[in-house]
């Protein structure tokens, strides 16, 4: 269990080198022991949905870079995000990884795909927003909404089963972020920490309450 | 500990102690609570409307023992809550006398103090995770149901083991927990269609985040891994 004297934050803080060393390990692990549901393979599809995943976790790294930039975050606020922010860099290794084992995408494919601006105005509206430690863990909030989204999509729309796995794993984490900084935010209340049953996300991005 | 269908008066393997029959019988309560419950939700189940499964095909049937392998895994969660809420500390009452208001805090511009984070009351968590599980249960029945299939029937009743304090309790739950994510995890490759494996995952990532907070309970890291992988390897053979 737990030392004798050890507080909870240093508990959540001492997850961050365990994370760091545990990235790509576990899915690895896991995925080869899947069975499939005789699913077509597809690899160039399963590419395409990987290179959107690493965007979304791109906004997530921006997301927490911001609100750590913002510079008025709390001890433990910054503790978690810190932690949160190394996980989500083990997810986009572990993406990148799994990217590199797939066939190359034909070279013109990517170029003629129109590029979108990076953040999404959207997204940078909402941090300009921020005035508080609540609005920038808020702000922080709703990227992870869109995170949980992006996933659960793509675990619908992929085809290799040991790309399914780790986006599962990886969604169940979103959702353990998404949980950690609103039971930040409402004071540990559980029904606003696991408000749904079923973890989608969402594709649009809510206007603070509290900037 | 024992939980199951209370008009079998199964009698939960309480402690040895003076409270032994008042355990009981508020288990018993709620699990009689819990029954009605799960039997008033699962008779009335509507099949969920955004996922259309296909009626046919060797996918199937493959897909309705995967979905009924995850329900059994769910209807014992159901039993373990219920059987456990009732022995966790409860809130303390609020005082009688709130006809007066507290008088609010004259306005201040001192900025506000910064967040810390708050570990839930355990029985408010289990509660919440309690609801939560009957929520999967109408799914994963809807999902069943819709394929003209039966969903499987909560057990008579589960072998819980004799957790007696909090501690204990609470690591029973977190047990029950992973071995739900090691059911589901599975499960996500074997689903045949796309949006049903979403949904499974959805599910999934819904007891991670139970797991977090147990683990909060426990005081242990509430997120040891950027990825959630089941403790256990997964026993739970589809049904």
């Amino acid at each position: 269990m737990t030392g004798a004297g050890q507080s909870r934050r240093q508990l959540i803080a001492g997850g961050l080198g365990v994370a760091a060393a545990a990235a790509g390990a576990p899915a690895l692990a896991t995925a080869k022991d899947a069975t499939t549901a005789n699913m077509p393979s597809n690899p160039a599809h399963d590419r395409r949905v990987l290179e959107k995943l690493l965007d979304t976790e791109r906004l997530l790294h921006f997301a927490y870079q911001q609100a750590i930039s913002y510079g008025k975050l709390g001890h433990a606020s910054q503790e978690i995000v810190a932690l949160l922010l190394d996980q989500e860099f083990a997810h986009t290794r572990a993406l990148n990884a799994r990217l590199a084992s797939l066939p190359p995408a034909p070279s013109t494919r990517r170029s003629s795909t129109k590029r979108h601006p990076f953040p999404p105005a959207k997204v940078t509206g909402l941090f300009k927003q921020i005035k508080t430690e609540t609005g920038a863990l808020g702000a922080v909030v709703e990227i992870e909404n869109l995170a949980e989204s992006s996933y659960f999509m793509a675990i619908a729309q992929l085809h290799n089963p040991a790309l399914i796995t780790l986006a599962t794993q990886i969604l169940a984490n979103e959702a353990q972020h998404w949980t950690l900084l609103v039971s930040l935010l409402h004071k540990g209340r559980p029904e606003a920490a696991v408000p749904h049953p079923s973890v989608r996300g969402s594709q649009h991005l809510r206007p603070l309450k509290t900037p | 500990m024992v939980a199951g269908d209370p008009e079998a008066q199964a009698p939960l393997d309480a402690p040895q102690t003076g409270a032994r029959s008042r355990r009981e019988l508020l288990s018993a309560g709620a699990l009689a609570g819990a029954a009605v419950l799960v039997t008033g939700c699962t008779s009335k189940v509507a099949p969920p409307k955004t996922i259309t499964l296909p009626k046919r095909g060797a996918a199937v049937k493959r897909d309705v023992r995967v979905l009924n392998g995850l329900l059994a895994q769910e209807h014992r969660a159901v039993a373990a809550y219920t059987a456990s809420i009732p022995l966790l500390p409860q809130p303390a009452p609020a005082p009688k006398d709130s006809s007066s208001p507290a008088p609010s805090a004259p306005p201040s511009n001192d900025p506000p103090p910064a967040l810390q984070l708050q570990v839930p009351l355990a029985s408010a968590a289990a509660a919440r995770f309690l609801s939560q599980e009957l929520a999967h249960v109408r799914e994963l029945s809807g999902f069943i149901q819709q394929v003209g299939a039966h969903p499987v029937k909560p057990a008579l009743s589960y072998d819980l083991g004799h957790p007696q304090t909090k501690q204990e309790i609470l690591l029973l739950l977190e047990s029950v927990e992973q071995a739900q994510l090691a059911a589901y995890l599975k499960a996500t490759t074997m689903l045949s269609p796309g949006k049903l494996r979403a949904a499974a995952a959805a599910i999934y990532a819904n007891h991670a985040q139970h797991i977090s907070l147990l683990r909060f309970e426990l005081g242990l890291r509430p997120i040891p891994s950027p990825f959630v992988t089941p403790a256990v390897e997964s026993k739970g053979t589809p049904a």
